[in-house]
């Protein structure tokens, strides 16, 4: 029952009401636009390649760009302003401007050499940073000092790293890279522990599961997307987009999948270039918050969640998805409003995740968008391209700026 | 002290336990036979039995949690029922009772939360299977949980299973089925409702299409109930019609009025009948009519009118448990004919009402009747049985009788023979007169006589004695009368010339003062009076007193004089050696005195004629006094009586404060009576007023009973509609309420628009009345005055909403003015949004309106009117919900960003941010608590404090609001004041520990005292110390209780005690008190943790 938020609110004393407050959520994500409070100053020359926002605190921006520098912000806090007319808006009407609170450029002897495309927290806190280049390295940082304190070499190219937010047992760093195999890095070590053999092409981008410490989810150039137990050898199970669980529970279909699964153990393998989960290569895989599906994004201009219980393609229809990356691109979901955004040109596509409909799209950028990262604390998302800049989207603020006319002027922060 | 180290260091207690009933449910489970009723209050649970008189508790446990479902079963081999619980925090176990022990002890326990998947919006649903083979759990979209049972009764480890159904709206397991088989109630994402039943297979860990399903049903179907055999199938009941359908079974419909039912309860095992109840409280019986094979038809048959119920559970013999949220929870029996011929339509009948004061809205602290002790008034209730309560510290009394008998100068109860248990006469005193009243054969009290008594004559003293006879005391002489014939027997006359003045008896004693200073001491017994002794004073005598101070006692052995010189005498008796004089002090006479004995240990009371009492300890061989202690009980001169309830011995101190004192732990507490001023009083048993009292007030005399000792006492005003905001104006002793009236969430009936209903704030009266208009709803209100005027005013801040707009764009402030008991409109101002919350501020008002906190100004036109002109705002939240304002700031509490701390700059006339608090907080209450501390209340039931930190050296420092408190309270706040439940009286140490109030969604009263850092750190330790002793129901930890959760952050609780757990310390075991003690270390004695501990707890409420 959709109603106004003040009987929303004087309903909430009477009666707890979590229903309310994902209502406000869900308006708030969908009314996304560029925020009209909060201005994130891009430190870099070059493009947005990734961007992470800390989990601990959803605080902490982290960015990479292709001028091989590495910035950090605080999304919460804006920097302090100049004395002047600007810094009373901010005293006033509370917008703020985020500048860098440290960044790594080529004036950092540590400093890559070429495009960083991935730069991720430390999932315990943010005292330390890991990035992948592509000038072959595997950096480990140390936040305070902005010093490499450790590095891992691979023979190729770096695209996609990740470290796995609920791990216990291991702080390993799963790197996907110009080669097939897929390597695991130990910080604690130095040194890199095993590889995941199974893909025959680049691994463009990966993720850990969510729930399991020991499983990581990959994507491939060659359209594979495979779900992998690091503490065996072998994938778990290589998704496969004809693969679907409509009609799961249904008797007959039931019997069917019990006949077909006894028949392909009876196929010694199914031929692995007839199980893929796209049909060009593989830019994205992300699982959603809840844990029970994954996203995953291609250049056959498909996006595709799938079911992670049963492995399967839950076959929803996300159209035009146009995508014609040359890297990894990341793709965003939030759990309010169950929304799924997209990156495709320079414009964010915003799909309601489970039936596939476009809800609005997101223009703002001028260039390609390749990273984006969504804030669930307040439901902002931040968005970067290659126009070198970062965009913070929020929730309008309501309407009630007219009687602003004693406070001058609705100034811009255009610089004449 | 408190205010100079700050509020940082605060201790956390529940004044009112949650009264607002969630649950309940019915089953044998303090023994196979019992008929028990559960009932859960959010955070504590009640175990009744269901006898003939009514409902005996049994027990009555606070849990660790907020209880989130709550089933009983009966696993094989069992003979009872076991209890299964589970927590919104995802811990759950499984209790029984032990009925040698009256515990409940753990059978299993653990936790059932998964990292993944998204917590459900519409609450945990926990089922069990019929024949427990499984405990069914949705906590998560998409996922079923399943605790298997085997056959010894044991628990096994729990697994998720994936359903395909995002949006569960219900769940029960059929019954009558070969496998476990549930029926799901679900919404598509096209808002349409269907159900579908699934079976369990648990060797495959999955689940398999059930027997049957239905699309489409009702849009409002709201929950399904399963029908047990050898019907089986289910009921789905929605908005407009009840549909039956089964396996194998036609699907049979019955349509009903609109409405939402909010709770059903099975009456019948077979399921023939089931009782639904609606959100208004209207009561239905459903039949289905059936062969025992198939069902035919449903039926509807409305039955009458109860409290809005959240639960209903049928016990037995057509009585019924209405457990309500919004109401009153209520007992009631259901008569095949209607109870009243009048209302034929009424079939309920209301055997039992428990108050519940939930949810509490709104509150205010004031001091209505001038007596320096604070009341609480709040707006409580939901809807028709919205109301507002009144709630004050004290003992009630229950009026059963009361006489108009102006100038009562003394009363007693006298019992027919001395042998005899309840009492008989009651002698009152006038001046010049003496009257009895007796208990007649009718069991009324009526005139009677006592022909031996001098009945023109003012009585100074009576009572029974050892050898059958009645002992009265005038100016005088001193009577003694056969206590069967009633005539005189025996008297004795002071000297001539002199007159009696005070006395006092014992069943064998009487001791009288015959003027300047002489004391005459009395035997009486068989044979007569006789003198046995005198004794004369320096000083005349003000009061005397020989009650004997062992219980049941017939003599005495030290006598009590009180003097005009101001000193208080013991003399032993009977040689009348004196023994003790000791000096009181002051300059007031001490006017009643007596030995009394609590818990054993005697003492002696002594009321001055200023509302002081001195208590000391009195050792019985020497009459030595000890211990002196003065408390302040009123202002008018105190009679002390004793009188026993319960089995107890108290002493009544009869004043313009009546107060009751007794003794707990050994320790002497005092509690306040709700009457106004009582002169005299006695205790009265007789067989048909039980252990009563009667009280001697201001022109009549009242009989009644004595409520338990220590209970807050609360007065309802019934207000029929939703009361939703409350301000009260002193100087125009008037109330301002906004209520709603009763079209309720759904929009279902349209009865008219909000309104501003003007109270008188001491009959509560409606005065007045302003309707706002149409869509226009009423959001805040507060008195306060503008500088440059001295009338008063009250502000109301509404919003207009409209059903296409998701946030309202235009409201309205109104001033009015209460003058003669009317409202006036002064002003109106519109603005450009919901005018949320409203505030004085340096003479002017601040508003949160929408997402600006907008100042405005009080000022006056050319032709003398009056108007809000706009001064300067601030915007920066998402929605400004709560100011409140401490010298030049501003503090807002807003919808999701917590916290944020604004300044006003006079000369600039502008408002600008200081510092705000980063973190996401979904706000719900906010308060000051001194200059720099804030306390905040969350959606998710924690309490923080955050500080502001001008002593920073860095700019990013002092921006920041730090948060130097967190604390799980588990109950959702609505509102916090400063204020105290306890009469704070200048001197006493209450008065030094700064205290907030605050109020809940279930009905429950808090307070938060702000303590120094010394005390908190020792009150930690002891936490730490109870912990180890006291462990929580079900295995629940205290620790991870009390953590400070929400949706993105965890940690655990600081700077703040949770006083609930410190004064469970005065229900210990003598031994585990001493553990306790000896766990603190540093000598500290269980003594004094005792006094500590409830001195404390006394200051507090």
């Amino acid at each position: 029952m959709r109603r106004s938020i003040t009987e929303g609110l004087r309903e909430r004393q009477r009666r707890k009401n979590q229903y309310f407050i994902s209502q406000i959520k869900e308006n708030r994500v969908k009314s996304l636009q560029v925020s009209s409070e909060k201005g994130i100053d891009s430190a870099h020359k070059g493009g947005l390649n990734s961007l992470e926002l800390d989990s601990i605190d959803h605080r902490y921006l982290l960015s990479a760009a292709t001028d091989a520098s590495i910035a950090g912000y605080d999304v919460q806090e804006g920097s302090p302003q100049v004395v002047g007319r600007q810094s009373r808006r901010a005293l006033t009407e509370g917008c703020s401007e985020h500048k860098a609170l440290f960044k790594v450029d080529r004036s950092n002897p540590d400093c890559h050499k070429f495009s960083v495309t991935t730069a991720v927290w430390y999932p315990v806190d943010t005292g330390m940073f890991v990035t992948g280049s592509f000038d072959h390295e595997v950096k480990i940082w140390d936040t305070n000092v902005l010093a490499v304190a450790c590095s891992f070499t691979l023979p190729v190219r770096i695209f996609s790293l990740g470290m796995s937010h609920v791990a216990a047992a291991h702080c390993l760093v799963a790197v996907g890279g110009g080669e097939p195999q897929v390597k695991l890095c130990d910080p604690t070590s130095g040194a890199f522990t095993h590889s995941l053999v199974g893909h025959r092409e680049a691994v463009w981008a990966l993720h850990w599961s969510l729930s399991s410490e020991w499983h990581l989810i990959t994507g491939s150039c060659d359209g594979q997307v495979r779900l992998w137990d690091i503490r065996t050898s072998g994938c778990v199970h290589n998704f496969d987009q004809h693969d679907t669980h409509v009609g799961l529970r249904s008797q007959a279909t039931r019997q069917y999948r019990q006949e077909a699964n006894a028949t392909d153990r009876a196929n010694v393998s199914r031929p692995a270039q007839h199980r893929t989960a796209h049909d060009g290569a593989v830019t994205a895989v992300v699982p959603t918050p809840d844990g029970m599906h994954c996203l995953t994004s291609g250049t056959d201009s498909r996006m595709r969640l799938w079911d992670l219980q049963h492995n399967s393609n839950a076959l929803v229809n996300y159209p035009n998805t146009f995508n014609r990356a040359k890297k990894g691109r990341q793709v965003s979901v939030s759990v309010d409003a169950n929304m799924a955004f997209h990156p495709s040109g320079s414009v964010i596509q915003m799909f309601n995740t489970f039936d596939g409909s476009l809800h609005k799209l997101l223009r703002g950028h001028m260039d390609t968008v390749n990273a984006c990262c969504y804030n669930p604390t307040n439901q902002e998302l931040y968005s970067g391209s290659n126009d070198c800049q970062i965009i913070a989207w929020a929730a309008p603020r309501r309407a009630n700026e007219e009687d602003d006319v004693e406070d001058g002027d609705n100034e811009d922060t255009w610089s004449d | 002290m408190a205010s100079q180290q700050g509020c940082a260091f605060n201790y956390v207690v529940t004044a009112h336990k949650p009264t607002s009933v969630t649950q309940s449910i019915v089953g044998n489970f303090t023994s196979p036979t019992d008929v028990n009723l559960i009932i859960s209050k959010c955070t504590r649970i009640e175990i009744h039995t269901l006898t003939p008189e009514g409902l005996k508790g049994v027990a009555d446990v606070a849990i660790y949690g907020r209880v989130a479902t709550m089933e009983l079963f009966r696993p094989m081999g069992e003979s009872k029922d076991l209890l299964f619980l589970s927590t919104e925090r995802y811990k759950f176990c499984v209790l029984e009772y032990d009925s040698e022990t009256g515990e409940l002890v753990t059978r299993a326990n653990g936790d059932i939360e998964d990292q993944v998947g998204r917590p459900c919006d519409n609450g945990q649903i926990g089922i069990v299977d019929p024949a427990c083979r499984i405990i069914g759990l949705h906590l998560y979209d998409g996922l079923f949980k399943v605790i298997p049972i085997d056959e010894k009764g044991q628990l096994h480890e729990a697994f998720n299973m994936r359903i395909d159904e995002l949006n569960v709206i219900d769940m029960i397991f059929l019954e009558g089925c070969a496998k476990p088989t549930i029926a799901v109630l679900y919404q598509d994402n096209k808002d349409a409702r269907h159900i579908k039943t699934y079976e369990v297979v648990l060797k495959e860990k999955d689940l398999t299409e059930g027997p049957w399903r239905q699309s489409n049903l009702d849009a409002g179907a709201s929950r399904v109930i399963a029908v047990p055999e050898p019907l089986g199938g289910a009921l789905v009941v929605g908005e407009s019609v009840i549909a039956y359908m089964g396996q194998g079974q036609a699907m049979k419909c019955t349509p009903i009025k609109p409405t939402i039912i909010r709770a059903h309860g099975k009456v019948d095992e077979d399921g023939s009948r089931y009782l639904l109840g609606d959100y208004v409280g209207n009561l239905y019986l459903l039949v289905l009519q059936h062969d025992g094979e198939h069902v035919a038809g449903l039926k509807l048959e409305p039955l009458g009118r109860t409290s809005a119920p959240s639960t209903l559970t049928y016990l037995d013999n057509g009585v019924v448990f209405v457990g309500s949220s919004g109401g009153d929870s209520q007992l009631v029996r259901l008569h095949p004919t209607p109870v009243v011929p009048q209302e034929p339509a009424n079939f309920v009948e209301v055997l039992e009402t428990m108050t519940n004061l939930g949810p509490i809205i709104d509150f205010v602290v004031v001091d209505l009747e001038r007596q320096g002790q604070g009341q609480v008034v709040m707006c409580s209730g939901v809807m028709a049985d919205g109301s507002l309560r009144i709630v004050r510290n004290g003992i009630g009394m229950i009026e059963q009788a009361t006489v108009e008998l102006p100038g009562i100068k003394g009363m007693w109860a006298l019992r027919a023979s001395h042998m005899d248990a309840f009492d008989t006469y009651l002698v009152i005193s006038f001046v010049g007169e003496t009257r009895v009243l007796a208990i007649n054969a009718d069991d009324e009290l009526d005139e009677a006589e006592l022909p031996g008594f001098s009945a023109d004559a003012q009585t100074l003293c009576c009572g029974n004695t050892v050898s059958d006879h009645l002992v009265q005391v005038t100016g005088a002489d001193v009577r003694l009368v056969d206590a069967t014939t009633r005539q005189l027997v025996h008297q004795w006359r002071p000297p001539a010339g002199l007159q009696i003045n005070v006395a006092s008896v014992s069943p064998t004693q009487a001791v009288v003062a015959t003027g300047e200073g002489k004391l005459v001491y009395l035997e009486l017994g068989e044979g007569g009076i006789e003198q046995k002794g005198h004794v004369k004073l320096d000083a005349e005598v003000s009061c005397v007193d020989i009650s004997p101070l062992a219980d049941d006692g017939e003599a005495a052995t030290l006598l009590a004089v009180g003097t005009w010189d101001m000193r208080v005498h013991i003399f032993s008796l009977p040689a009348m050696a004196p023994l003790v004089s000791e000096p009181l002090g002051g300059e007031v006479i001490p006017r009643s005195v007596l030995f009394a004995a609590f818990e054993g240990v005697p003492y002696l009371l002594c009321a001055m004629g200023d509302g002081q009492l001195y208590n000391f300890h009195v050792a019985e061989a020497t009459g030595a006094l000890s211990e002196r202690k003065k408390i302040c009980l009123g202002t008018k001169p105190i009679m002390l009586r004793s009188f026993r309830s319960n089995g107890q011995s108290h002493v009544f101190a009869a004043s313009d404060r009546p107060t009751v004192i007794y003794s707990a732990n050994k320790k002497l507490l005092y509690s306040n009576v709700n009457e106004n001023e009582v002169n005299f009083m006695t205790s009265f048993n007789s067989s048909s007023f039980p252990d009563s009292l009667a009280l001697a007030k201001e022109g009549a005399m009242t009989i009644g009973s004595i409520d338990e000792i220590q209970k807050l006492h609360i007065h309802t005003v019934p207000l029929g509609e939703q009361p939703r905001r409350l301000a009260h104006q002193e100087a125009s002793r008037s109330f301002v309420v906004l209520t709603s009236p009763n079209n309720g969430s759904t929009g279902m009936d349209d009865a008219g628009p909000d309104c501003v209903r003007l109270l008188d704030d001491q009959t509560f009266e409606t005065l007045d009345r302003f309707g706002l208009e149409a869509n226009e709803v009423c959001c805040a209100i507060a008195s306060m005055s503008f500088s440059d005027d001295p009338s008063p005013y009250y502000v109301a801040g509404t919003a207009i909403v409209i059903a296409e707009e998701p946030e309202p764009t235009k409201g309205r402030i109104l001033v009015f003015s209460a003058k003669g008991g009317k409202l006036n409109l002064v002003c109106e101002k519109e603005v450009k949004g919901a005018a949320y919350t409203v505030h004085p501020f340096q003479g002017k008002l601040i508003a949160g309106i929408n997402s600006r906190v907008q100042l405005f100004k009080w000022t006056q036109s050319e032709d003398g009117s009056r108007e809000l002109t706009n001064e300067c705002s601030h915007v920066g939240h998402v929605l400004a919900l709560y100011i409140v304002t401490r010298g030049d700031f501003v503090i807002v509490g807003d919808l999701m960003r917590s916290m944020q701390l604004l300044i006003y700059r006079a000369d600039e006339g502008i408002l600008e941010i200081r510092a705000r608090d980063y973190k996401t907080h979904w706000m719900t209450a906010v308060e000051v608590l001194d200059d720099d501390t804030y306390l905040g209340a969350e959606n998710s039931n924690n309490i923080f404090t955050l500080r502001k930190n001008t002593d920073a050296p860095s700019d990013e420092d002092r921006n920041r609001l730090e948060t130097v408190g967190q604390y799980h309270l588990g109950e959702f706040v609505n509102r916090f004041q400063h204020g105290s439940l306890v009469m704070k009286l200048p001197d006493s140490e209450a008065a030094k520990i700064p205290t907030v109030l605050f109020v809940t969604i279930t009905g429950s009263i808090g307070v938060i005292a702000s303590l120094p850092q010394q005390q908190f750190q020792f009150l930690s330790k002891l936490q730490d110390c109870l912990r180890k002793v006291i462990k929580g129901v079900g295995g629940l930890s205290h620790v991870a209780w009390r953590t400070f959760q929400d949706e993105h952050t965890k940690m655990p609780s600081q700077n703040f005690v949770d006083g609930d757990l410190i004064e469970q310390f005065l229900d210990l075991k003598r031994e585990s008190m001493e553990r306790v003690a000896r766990d603190m270390g540093e000598g500290v004695t269980s003594e004094e943790l005792l006094r500590m501990v409830e001195e404390l707890s006394r200051s507090c409420h």
